[in-house]
C-alpha cells in the first residue's frame, strides 16, 4: 500500500500560520469554526532542558513551532472507533477521509485521536458532522501537493510517499517538540495500537 | 509526481449536481456559513470523496500592500463574465486565492548564483484575502458626509459620489484662496499601492491649481532620512546594500534592530535567509528581545539583546574594542585571527570614511570631492550635483583635535593620541540637554491653559565625553556581557559580514546617534561597495544600478507621477520661496542655510515643510508662532486647513499619539476638510468629513515593477467592476479639481487647467504604463518621455539591459500577471566604483567620504529654525561657559568653524544671538568664533549615546551604572543648579510606568492593512476571555445613520481584542488571557494579555497596527499602539519615536478607576 505524508522542517517554522490560512482557505473552512491545522508554540528552556518556567532566562529562552493536522496514520484511531463506519482510509494513497453523508455525529473520532485532528462542523441541515484534514485529495487529483505544503513560505513542509520522504530524509525523526504522542487519545487513555502517524520531523 | 497522482488525475471525476446548487443558494442568500466549502460531501465508500474541481478561472492578482514585498496571488474566481468587447457584466466570486505554484528552482537545491527561480509564494496576509476583498458586508460603496461632529458614525449620511467630489473641490478652492496651497496638505498614505503612488499622483495633479504642503520625513525611516543623505550624500532613504543575493555570497550576517522573520518584509526574504543558513552562513542577531529572528536564525551564542534603546552603547563598545585591539592593549576573545590589514586599519578609514580620526589640512592633502547636499525629504528630488562652493578650501573639512568620534569613543584614553593617529582625547562634555518646549509656551488664558513645558526642558542626560567606551563600561548600560560585545566586534572585522539594518532602533528620541553608529561601524569595518560585504536593509538586487526603492517606484509606474514630483517640486520651490517664509524664519534661513543649500537644494524642504509627526501640532498650531514641540517649521509655517488623504490610515492609526489627534480633530475650528478615499471604515475614515469608496487593487490595473523585494513585475490587472460607487481614487480627481478651478481665483499659480492635462484612465495607457514597468524594472532609460535623467542618471542609455531577455509582450502578461527575473540579476554593489577609486567616484557628500563627523546635518538642523546653542547653560555661564569644548581647530590662524551659528555673535545676556539695531544678525570676529564654538551644543556633528528618552536607562538607570568623569568639563550631570540627576528620568516615569512597550511589524497585518481580515483575527485577536476572537465579514452590526438612516459600517467591533504580549512573571499579576489595560500620559488601551517568555519582564510587546476604537470614556478597545506613542520627533531630525522608547502601565481592566487615569483628559 502507497502511503503518502508529510515531512516538516521545524528549524524552517517560523510560526507564521499560512499553512493553517492557506487551509482554511482551500477547504472552505470558514472564519470561526475550526482549522484543519494547528501552529502551535512550545516555549522552552534549553539550559534546562524544559519546557519554559519561571526561572527560564531570557538567554536561555527558545521556541519550537510545530505545524500539523490529520495525520493519515497507518493505524488511524478515529476509523477504529467510528460507530458508523464514515472513516476510510484509501488504499490507493493512504489518505484519511470521513464520509459526510455517512457520519453519526458520535464524536468518537474527536476523542480517539491523539492530534486532535477531527472537529465538529454544521452541515447545510444544522447537523454537526466530523469533519477534518483531506490531504486536500482534491489537489492530488489534479496533480498539485496539498494547500498548505505549497503554501509555506519557509518551505519547511514536504509532502510525498513516507517511503520517498524517509529515503530523502534519512535523519528525519518520528517525533518533535509539541507534536503529541501517538499512543494516547485526547482524555489521556492508551489506544490499543499506536497510530502511526504519516509525518516526519527535522528538529530545530 | 508519482505515478500514483497521474494516475489519480486521470481518474473518472463526478460532479455532484447538488453541491453547485447549494452553493449558489447559499450565496444568493448571503449566506455566512460554510458557502465556500465545497468539499463538505461524502462519496462512495470504496475510494472516499471524490474531488470537486470548481474553479471556472484562475486570475493573476497582486494586493501590494506596504510590506516590501509583490507576491503572486492567484484568484479562483467562478460565474465572473465577460463580453465579447470585454466588459465585465458579472464578477461573480472568488472561492479561493492561491498563490504561485511554479516549479521553483532554489539555491539550495544548486540553482547558480544569480540564477534561482523562486516561487512568488504570498504569506498569510494575502492568503486571507478572500474574506477581505469579497463576502462580506462592511465595505463602503457609496461616498459618506459627516453631517455631526467628526468621528461620530452616527451623524454620517449616503451622498451621490459626484456631489461629494464638487462640495470637496470647492472647500478646496475656498481654503486656497483664503489661505493659499500651503495650507491644503496631503497625508502620509501608503495603503493599497506598496507605498505613496496615490500621494504622489495627486501630488501631481494639485500642482494645476499651485501645489500643497508636504511634510518631510516618513513614519518608517525617519531616522534614516535626516542621517543618510549626509553620511552617505545619496537621497537614499536607508542603505540599499548588496541585495539579498548578497547574503549567500558572504559568511556572516548581522541583522542589527531586524527582524524579518516577524515583520515578513517582502517577497521569500526570510526563505533566502534560511537558505543561506543552511549553507553555512553564520548568522548574528542583536535586537532587544529574543525576536523570532533570533531563535530562527541565530545559534545561542550568536543572540545579543542589548536593554531597551542602549545600541548605541553597544555599538561604540565594539568600536572601542577594535581601537583596542589594533592600537591599545586589549586582547581578543575569540580565535579569529587578525585580519591582514588589521582589525581596523587607519589608511582605509582615512581613505572612505570622514571624521572617525582627527583631520587637519595634511590629512587632507588631495582631496577634491564636489559638493552636494543631499535632499531629506522621502519624496523629494534627488540630488543634483553642486557647485564648488569649497574649492580649494579644504579648512572646513577639519575635524578638530579630539573631536572626532573615535576621541569620543575614547573619551580621556590617549591611546589614538600617543599612537599619533588622533591629536588630541575628546573634547566633548559629559552631559547633554534637551531643546524641546519652554513653559508657558503654549499657555492659553481664554482656554484657562497653563503650560508647564515639556519635562525635558533645562535638564541634562550624559553623553559620557570623557568616558572611554569600554566594552565593561556598555555592558553596565546594555546588559551585553563585555566579552559578549567584544566577540561580535572580532567577528564583524574577521569575517566577511553582511551588515543587515532593521528599522526598530532609528524610532525612537535619539535614533539619530544609534544609525549613525551603526552605519560608521559597518564601514570602519569594511562591509561597503563588494558583493560579499555590505551594510544594507536586505532590498533586491536588480539588473544594472540599483536605484532607490520605494518612491521611485511609484513615481516611475504610471508615468505621470514621475513627471509629477518633477514639477510639484518647482512649483512649491518657487511658490514657498517666495511666499511663504515668515520674515523671522527668514532673516534664520539667510543666515543659517549656506548659499549652496539655498541655491541649489530646495530650501523648501527644511524651511516650509513639517516633520510627519508633528501633524496634529500644524493643525492646532501652524503659522502661531507656537509649537507644542518647539518646532520652528510648524510654529512659522503655515496652518494645514485641508487634509487629503487617499489610501492611508495614518492619521488616526498609523501616526503618533493618536489619542490627542481625535481630541485635535473632533475640537479643531480651523480644519476645514478632511477628506479620506478607503475601502473601509478605518479609524481615520470614521474621524474624516467625507469619505470617497476606492476600488480594490483587482478592480483597478496597477503594475508593481518593483517595492522593496522581489525581482519581477506583478501586475493587479483589473478583472473586476468596483462594487457600488467604488472608483479607482484618480479616477475622482478630475471632477474634485474641476471644482476647484471653479472657485479658484487665482488659478495662474498652477500648471493649467485640470482637464486640459490629465489621462484619467490607466486601462487605457495599459501598453504604454506595462513598457515603462519594464524599463523601470530593467532600468532602461527611455530618453522620449519622463524625467529619466532627472530620477534615473544611472539608467542606462540604451536597451542593452534588455537583450537576451524574455520579457513577456503586454497581452502575455496581461493573461499571467507577472514577469520574473530569473536571468542574470546581478547588480553592481552600492559604493562599488566608490571603493575602487574614492577619488574618482567621491560621494556626494562635502569631504567625499562617508560622514560620520556631519557638519552638514548639524547645519541642517540649525537651518530649520533649531538653536542648538544650549541657552540653559549659557544663561548660568554666560557668553562663555565655562567649559572646554572647542569644536575648533586650535592654533590655527583662521578657527575652524563646526557650523554656521557659530559665525554670528552671541548677546551675552539672553545667550541667543545678538541683533543690530536694523535687526540683523552680527557677524562674529575670530575670537568670538572661537568662544561660539566652544559652547554646548544640543546635537553634536558625530553619534554619541544619549540614553532614550523613555529608555531603560534613562528611567531606571541606578547605582550600578558606573560614575563618569566629573573632571571635565565642569558641568556634570548631576549638578544641582542643573535640575538634573545622574541618570534623568526626566518624566518620571521609573515607578509611574515601568514597562517599556515594544511595538513590532507582526506578520498579521501589513502596518493596519487587513486588521479587518477575518481569516487573520481569529489566530491573533482575542476576545475578553482570551479565547480567539475574529471579526465577521457579514455581520449585520451596521450602525444607522440618525441623518437618514443610511447604514454605516463601523469601525470595529468590542470584545474583539488586539493582545499584548506579557511576561508570565510580571510584576503586576496579569494572567493569560486577562483582559487589561494599558496607559500612560498619553492614552489607555484595553487588550487581551498573552503569556510569552521572549523578552525581559519589564517589557511588553504589541504589534502595531490594531485600529483604534474609543469608548465613552475615551479608552481605545481597538488596541491602537500608537494610542499610547507619542508624537514627540526624534532629536536631530524629528522623525518619529513610536518603536521601543515609549513606558506604559499594565492592569487588569476592571481594576482601574478610569477617572484617576489622566491621560483620559488632555488639554495639551
Amino acid at each position: 500500500m502507497i502511503q503518502f505524508g508529510f515531512y516538516f522542517d521545524q528549524s524552517r517554522c517560523i510560526g507564521c500560520h499560512t499553512c493553517e490560512v492557506a487551509c482554511k482557505d482551500w477547504n472552505g473552512v470558514p472564519p470561526g469554526q475550526p482549522g484543519w491545522r494547528v501552529v502551535k508554540n512550545t516555549e522552552f528552556d534549553t539550559a534546562a532542558n524544559a519546557p519554559a518556567s519561571a526561572s527560564t532566562s531570557l538567554e536561555d529562552f527558545d521556541n519550537f513551532y510545530i505545524a500539523y493536522g490529520c495525520n493519515h496514520c497507518e493505524e488511524p484511531a478515529c476509523k477504529e472507533v467510528c460507530p458508523s463506519n464514515a472513516i476510510v482510509k484509501r488504499k490507493t494513497d493512504g489518505v484519511v477521509l470521513i464520509d459526510q453523508n455517512l457520519c453519526s455525529s458520535a464524536k468518537s473520532c474527536v476523542t480517539a485521536c491523539p492530534y486532535a485532528a477531527p472537529h465538529l462542523y454544521e452541515d447545510e441541515n444544522g447537523i454537526e458532522k466530523a469533519n477534518k484534514c483531506t490531504m486536500c485529495y482534491d489537489r492530488l487529483a489534479m496533480n498539485k501537493k496539498p494547500a498548505c505544503v505549497m503554501a509555506c513560505i519557509q518551505r519547511a513542509i514536504e509532502f510525498d510517499t513516507v517511503e520517498k520522504l524517509r529515503f530523502k530524509y534519512g535523519n528525519a525523526v518520528t517525533t518533535a517538540i509539541g507534536f503529541p504522542s501517538d499512543d494516547k487519545d485526547q482524555e489521556g487513555n492508551l489506544l490499543k495500537v499506536p497510530t502511526k502517524p504519516s509525518i516526519l520531523f527535522k528538529t530545530k | 509526481m508519482s505515478e500514483l497522482l497521474k494516475k489519480l488525475s486521470e481518474t473518472h471525476i463526478t460532479r455532484r449536481g447538488f453541491m453547485a446548487s447549494a452553493v449558489a443558494a447559499s450565496v444568493m442568500a448571503g449566506c455566512s456559513r460554510n458557502d465556500t466549502a465545497e468539499i463538505y460531501y461524502g462519496g462512495d465508500n470504496d475510494n472516499g470523496p471524490v474531488p470537486e474541481l470548481f474553479a471556472d478561472e484562475e486570475l493573476p492578482g497582486c494586493f501590494m500592500n506596504n510590506c516590501g514585498g509583490s507576491c503572486q496571488s492567484i484568484l479562483n474566481v467562478r460565474g465572473r463574465m465577460v463580453d465579447e468587447q470585454g466588459n465585465i457584466i458579472n464578477n461573480g466570486r472568488i472561492v479561493r486565492i492561491t498563490t504561485d505554484e511554479h516549479p521553483e528552482y532554489n539555491y539550495i537545491d544548486g540553482a547558480p548564483y544569480l540564477y534561482d527561480d523562486v516561487q512568488r509564494r504570498s504569506c498569510l496576509r494575502c492568503r486571507a484575502k478572500k474574506f477581505w476583498l469579497q463576502n462580506r458586508n462592511d465595505r463602503i460603496t457609496t461616498a459618506l458626509k459627516q453631517t455631526g461632529k467628526r468621528g461620530d458614525l452616527h451623524t454620517f449620511a449616503a451622498i451621490p459620489l459626484d456631489l461629494a467630489l464638487e462640495e470637496i473641490g470647492k472647500k478646496l478652492g475656498v481654503v486656497k484662496n483664503k489661505y493659499g496651497s500651503e495650507a491644503i496638505t496631503i497625508a502620509h498614505s501608503t495603503g493599497d499601492i506598496g507605498s505613496g503612488q496615490n500621494m504622489s499622483h495627486l501630488g501631481y495633479l494639485m500642482n494645476h491649481t499651485g501645489g500643497a504642503q508636504f511634510y518631510r520625513f516618513s513614519m518608517s525611516f525617519a531616522g534614516f532620512e535626516c542621517t543618510v543623505p549626509y553620511f552617505w550624500g545619496q537621497d537614499k532613504m536607508f542603505p540599499y546594500g548588496a541585495g539579498r543575493e548578497g547574503i549567500f555570497k558572504t559568511e556572516h550576517i548581522v541583522f542589527w534592530s531586524s527582524n524579518l522573520t516577524e515583520s515578513i518584509q517582502g517577497t521569500n526574504t526570510t526563505w533566502y535567509i534560511s537558505q543561506a543558513k543552511e549553507m553555512g552562513v553564520e548568522i548574528s542577531v542583536v535586537d532587544q528581545r529574543a525576536s523570532q529572528s533570533a531563535l530562527t536564525y541565530a545559534k545561542k551564542e550568536d543572540r545579543y539583546m542589548p536593554l531597551q534603546g542602549t545600541d548605541t552603547a553597544m555599538l561604540h563598545a565594539m568600536m572601542y574594542h577594535l581601537i583596542m585591539l589594533e592600537w591599545g592593549n586589549a586582547s581578543k576573545v575569540t580565535d579569529l585571527t587578525r585580519p591582514t590589514d588589521g582589525w581596523l586599519n587607519e589608511l582605509f578609514i582615512r581613505k572612505y570614511v570622514h571624521g572617525f580620526f582627527d583631520t587637519d589640512l595634511t590629512d587632507l592633502a588631495g582631496v577634491d570631492a564636489p559638493y552636494a547636499v543631499a535632499s531629506t525629504n522621502h519624496f523629494s528630488a534627488p540630488n543634483t550635483p553642486l557647485t564648488k562652493k569649497y574649492d580649494g578650501d579644504l579648512s572646513v573639512h577639519v575635524v578638530a583635535d579630539g573631536a572626532s568620534l573615535s576621541a569620543y569613543i575614547l573619551g580621556n584614553d590617549n591611546t589614538l593620541v600617543s599612537e599619533g593617529i588622533n591629536k588630541a582625547t575628546s573634547i566633548y562634555p559629559d552631559t547633554i540637554g534637551y531643546n524641546l518646549r519652554a513653559p508657558g509656551t503654549l499657555n492659553d488664558s481664554s482656554k484657562g491653559i497653563t503650560d508647564p513645558g515639556d519635562k525635558a526642558y533645562g535638564k541634562r542626560a550624559p553623553i559620557y565625553g570623557q568616558v572611554p567606551k569600554t566594552p565593561e563600561w556598555a555592558e553596565k548600560i546594555c546588559g551585553v556581557p563585555a566579552d559578549n560585545i567584544r566577540r561580535l566586534a572580532e567577528r564583524i572585522a574577521a569575517k566577511k559580514t553582511y551588515m543587515v539594518s532593521g528599522l526598530g532602533y532609528n524610532r525612537a528620541y535619539e535614533a539619530e546617534q544609534a544609525v549613525l553608529s551603526f552605519l560608521t561601524l559597518s564601514v570602519i569595518t569594511g562591509c561597503f561597495g563588494t558583493e560579499d560585504r555590505a551594510h544594507a536593509m536586505l532590498t533586491e538586487m536588480t539588473t544594472g544600478e540599483t536605484i532607490s526603492a520605494t518612491p521611485a517606484i511609484m513615481r516611475a509606474t504610471n508615468s505621470l507621477p514621475v513627471a509629477a514630483w518633477n514639477t510639484y517640486y518647482r512649483i512649491r520651490e518657487k511658490r514657498f520661496n517666495e511666499k511663504l517664509m515668515s520674515p523671522e524664519l527668514k532673516d534664520v534661513d539667510d543666515f543659517l542655510l549656506p548659499d549652496y543649500y539655498k541655491r541649489n537644494c530646495n530650501c523648501s524642504d527644511t524651511t516650509t515643510s513639517f516633520p510627519l509627526p508633528y501633524m496634529q501640532d500644524v493643525i492646532q498650531y501652524g503659522g502661531t508662532g507656537k509649537s507644542k514641540w518647539g518646532d520652528h517649521q510648524v510654529a512659522n509655517g503655515p496652518k494645514i486647513r485641508a487634509i487629503l488623504n487617499p489610501a492611508g490610515n495614518w492619521v488616526m492609526n498609523q501616526g503618533p499619539d493618536v489619542s490627542m489627534m481625535r481630541k485635535v480633530l473632533r475640537e479643531s475650528e480651523t480644519l476645514e476638510l478632511f477628506a479620506v478615499w478607503d475601502f473601509f471604515m478605518t479609524p481615520t475614515a470614521q474621524y474624516a468629513d467625507y469619505i470617497l469608496p476606492a476600488a480594490f487593487p483587482v478592480e483597478k490595473t496597477k503594475f508593481y515593477p518593483r517595492h522593496v523585494m522581489g525581482q519581477s513585475i506583478l501586475g493587479s490587472i483589473k478583472n473586476f467592476e468596483p462594487e457600488g460607487d467604488a472608483k479607482a481614487e484618480w479616477e475622482t480627481w478630475d471632477k474634485m479639481l474641476t471644482a476647484m478651478e471653479a472657485v479658484d481665483n487665482k488659478t495662474d499659480e498652477g500648471i493649467g487647467s485640470i482637464s486640459s492635462d490629465y489621462n484619467k484612465s490607466y486601462d487605457s495607457n495599459y501598453d504604454k504604463l506595462y513598457n515603462d514597468a519594464v524599463r523601470v524594472k530593467l532600468n532602461i532609460r527611455d530618453n522620449e518621455s519622463l524625467h529619466w535623467d532627472y530620477f534615473y542618471p544611472e539608467f542606462k542609455t540604451n536597451e542593452e539591459t534588455r537583450q537576451g531577455r524574455k520579457v513577456p509582450t503586454a497581452e502575455e502578461f496581461r493573461k499571467t500577471g507577472r514577469y520574473y527575473i530569473t536571468e542574470n540579476k546581478k547588480a553592481a554593489p552600492p559604493f562599488a566604483a566608490f571603493r575602487t577609486d574614492p577619488e574618482l567616484n567621491a560621494l556626494k557628500t562635502p569631504s567625499g567620504r562617508f560622514e560620520c563627523y556631519s557638519r552638514l546635518m548639524i547645519e541642517n538642523y540649525e537651518a530649520r529654525g533649531y538653536y542648538n546653542f544650549d541657552t540653559n547653560i549659557d544663561n548660568k555661564y554666560g557668553a562663555a561657559p565655562a567649559f572646554s569644548m572647542e569644536l575648533v581647530k586650535s592654533g590655527s590662524n583662521e578657527p575652524q568653524i563646526m557650523t554656521g551659528l557659530c559665525n554670528y555673535q552671541v548677546d551675552s545676556v539672553t545667550g541667543k544671538l545678538a541683533k543690530d539695531a536694523s535687526g540683523n544678525y552680527i557677524p562674529a570676529n575670530a575670537t568670538e568664533i572661537t568662544e561660539n564654538a566652544k559652547r554646548i551644543r544640543f546635537a553634536y556633528p558625530i553619534p554619541m549615546y544619549i540614553p532614550a528618552i523613555e529608555g531603560k536607562h534613562a528611567c531606571d538607570g541606578d547605582a550600578s551604572i558606573p560614575e563618569f568623569s566629573q573632571t571635565n568639563p565642569t558641568i556634570t550631570v548631576g549638578a544641582a543648579d542643573h535640575g538634573a540627576t545622574q541618570h534623568p528620568d526626566v518624566y518620571e516615569y521609573k515607578n509611574k510606568y515601568p514597562y517599556t512597550l515594544v511595538s513590532f511589524h507582526g506578520w498579521i497585518r501589513a502596518h493596519s492593512t487587513n486588521d479587518n481580515s477575518p481569516y487573520i483575527n481569529e489566530i491573533f485577536k482575542r476576545d475578553k476571555d482570551g479565547n480567539p476572537a475574529f471579526l465577521n465579514p457579514q455581520r449585520e452590526t451596521l450602525v444607522p445613520s440618525e441623518v437618514d438612516g443610511t447604514l454605516v459600517p463601523p469601525a470595529w467591533d468590542d470584545n474583539v481584542y488586539e493582545p499584548v504580549f506579557v511576561h508570565p512573571e510580571n510584576d503586576h499579576g496579569i494572567e493569560h488571557g486577562d483582559k487589561i489595560i494599558v496607559y500612560n500620559d498619553r492614552g489607555a488601551i484595553y487588550a487581551s494579555a498573552v503569556h510569552t517568555r521572549q523578552m525581559r519582564k519589564d517589557v511588553i510587546m504589541m504589534a502595531q497596527g490594531s485600529w483604534a476604537c474609543f469608548d465613552d470614556d475615551g479608552v481605545d478597545y481597538g488596541g491602537s499602539m500608537n494610542t499610547l506613542t507619542t508624537a514627540r520627533g526624534s532629536r536631530i531630525g524629528q522623525g518619529n519615536t513610536v518603536t521601543g522608547d515609549n513606558r506604559v502601565m499594565i492592569a487588569k481592566a476592571d481594576t482601574i478607576d478610569l477617572s484617576t487615569l489622566e491621560c483620559l483628559r488632555r488639554v495639551i
